[in-house]
């Protein structure tokens, strides 16, 4: 069985990266960079997936060496937005065997690159393809989006606004993000909700955009859509597959193809 | 589709076309320029190819090639851009709200390595067909499923002879699309905004 070393990620990133590597055949050794250093030394891991953004991590060091230490062995590199401004990374990204994730509240991408780093290196660090690198400038390009009618004077996104939006009741709302109809109607801008409903707002604005209007967004939201093969967005909203609609959206606004 | 080794077999012996004309592509003018961004962008990039592998595409999967996706007739590229708002307001007998702002790009191109796949002895060898090139890709990826036509992308790069895919479009019936693969295109071969006060400049390679 693979071995995944995992590098320096706190308790979130962690739970990430084990939704991120649920189904793969491997197993998990979490270290702090300082013993991984020594570690690697004596094993060749498949894979490392490293936090960049944790604390008093060697930053330029890593990015430059350790990809170059270790050849035969896959690097993922879990990264902040601001990622664009360390030093070495793009000389880290011209390594083959190196890889980075920038989205770290998704456990999908983790899944599909980290795959792709493991099948690389099952078939002798030498696969089929070339590997691509991903500019620095797309940090510059991820849109952002915000809506301030689905915001609270305490500036938290509000649970009551964002069902009155979508025409949803506040009760399927909490079923949806985990909670009982109850606390959210107590507190519709709690901390923990907030993660959950980051992706509403994402779809919200996008679609006020695109359709003109609450009427617009509501409709296609409730409509059955071919490129989701004929199911409703809203549907798989609330099933907790929200970001594959808000990446629709944000292909339509990049003019990317259905 | 044959499977993925077939393909890298099968992909360096195909034929291939060359295409020297004008594609276009729609992008959503605050997507271009940024301007919802804290700082908009300093300068816009028309021929931005990395959303495609940053989140998957039809011919492209995370992770995969850069990737420009083009029409070969403006109405395709202006509907794919436009595609909530007329899924929304289709049937809507008065008031359809406005279109956001849309910019409509012509893109001046010479490619040389062209794999057609809406060509029918293509697919032939191929071992696919319309239906397979025309399927909903979404799901199919982020539920961890295979997507045929991101596998037959993915290889058609690793050929490393093919530029681009033509390809049936999924919006437009009877419509044709490009996808180039920016880190292919080696001169002559190229790909430009037609801009004639380069206001938004851009060339690749």
């Amino acid at each position: 069985m693979s071995q995944v070393l995992v590098v320096g990620a706190g308790p979130g990133r962690s739970r990430l990266i084990d939704q991120g590597l649920k189904d793969a055949s491997v197993r998990v050794v979490r270290k702090q960079w300082k013993t991984f250093l020594h570690a690697r030394r004596r094993s060749a891991p498949a894979l490392v997936i490293y936090d960049l953004s944790g604390t008093n991590t060697p930053q330029a060091d890593v990015l430059t060496q350790l990809p170059a230490t270790m050849p035969e062995t896959g690097v993922l590199y879990l990264a902040n937005s601001d990622m664009s401004g360390l030093e070495g990374l793009s000389n880290a990204l011209q390594q083959p065997n190196v890889d980075f994730v920038l989205n770290t509240n998704d456990p999908r991408e983790l899944r599909l690159r980290a795959s792709r780093l493991l099948a690389r290196g099952r078939e002798t660090g030498n696969g089929p393809y070339e590997t691509t690198t991903i500019p620095a400038e797309i940090v510059h390009n991820v849109l952002q989006h915000t809506l301030p009618q689905l915001h609270a004077g305490n500036g938290r996104l509000d649970a009551q606004a964002v069902s009155a939006l979508y025409g949803i009741s506040l009760a399927s709302l909490a079923r949806a993000l985990g909670r009982s109809e109850q606390s959210v109607h107590k507190t519709p801008t709690s901390p923990r909700i907030q993660p959950a409903l980051r992706v509403y707002e994402r779809i919200a604005a996008m679609l006020l955009r695109l359709t003109g209007s609450e009427i617009g967004l509501r409709a296609w939201m409730q409509a059955s859509n071919p490129e989701l093969e004929e199911e409703t967005p809203l549907d798989l909203l609330m099933n907790g597959e929200g970001e594959v609609v808000a990446d629709l959206l944000e292909d339509v606004l990049r003019g990317e193809p259905a | 589709m044959l499977t993925e080794a077939e393909l890298l077999t099968i992909l360096p012996s195909l034929p291939t076309d060359a295409f020297e004309g004008i594609l276009y592509r729609a992008i959503d003018l605050e997507a271009l320029f940024g301007f919802h961004q804290p700082i908009p962008y300093a300068q816009p990039l028309p021929l931005f190819s990395e959303g495609a592998r940053q989140r998957g595409a039809r011919y492209t999967p995370i992770g995969g090639p850069a990737s420009l996706y083009l029409a070969l007739d403006p109405q395709t590229a202006y509907a794919e851009a436009n595609r909530v708002h007329t899924q929304v307001w289709r049937n809507a007998a008065t008031n359809t709200p406005a279109l956001p702002p849309t910019v409509l790009i012509s893109v001046r191109a010479r490619i040389d390595g062209i794999l057609d796949i809406t060509d029918s002895t293509i697919q032939q060898h191929l071992q696919t067909a319309n239906r397979e090139l025309l399927r909903p890709w979404r799901l199919a990826q982020s539920r961890g499923r295979v997507v045929a036509t991101q596998l037959l992308g993915q290889a058609a790069f690793a050929c490393g002879n093919i530029q681009a895919l033509r390809y049936p479009s999924a919006q437009s019936s009877g419509a044709h699309c490009f996808v180039v693969f920016p880190e292919r295109l080696v001169t002559p071969a190229y790909v430009e905004i037609v801009d004639q006060h380069l206001n938004i400049p851009q060339r690749l390679p």
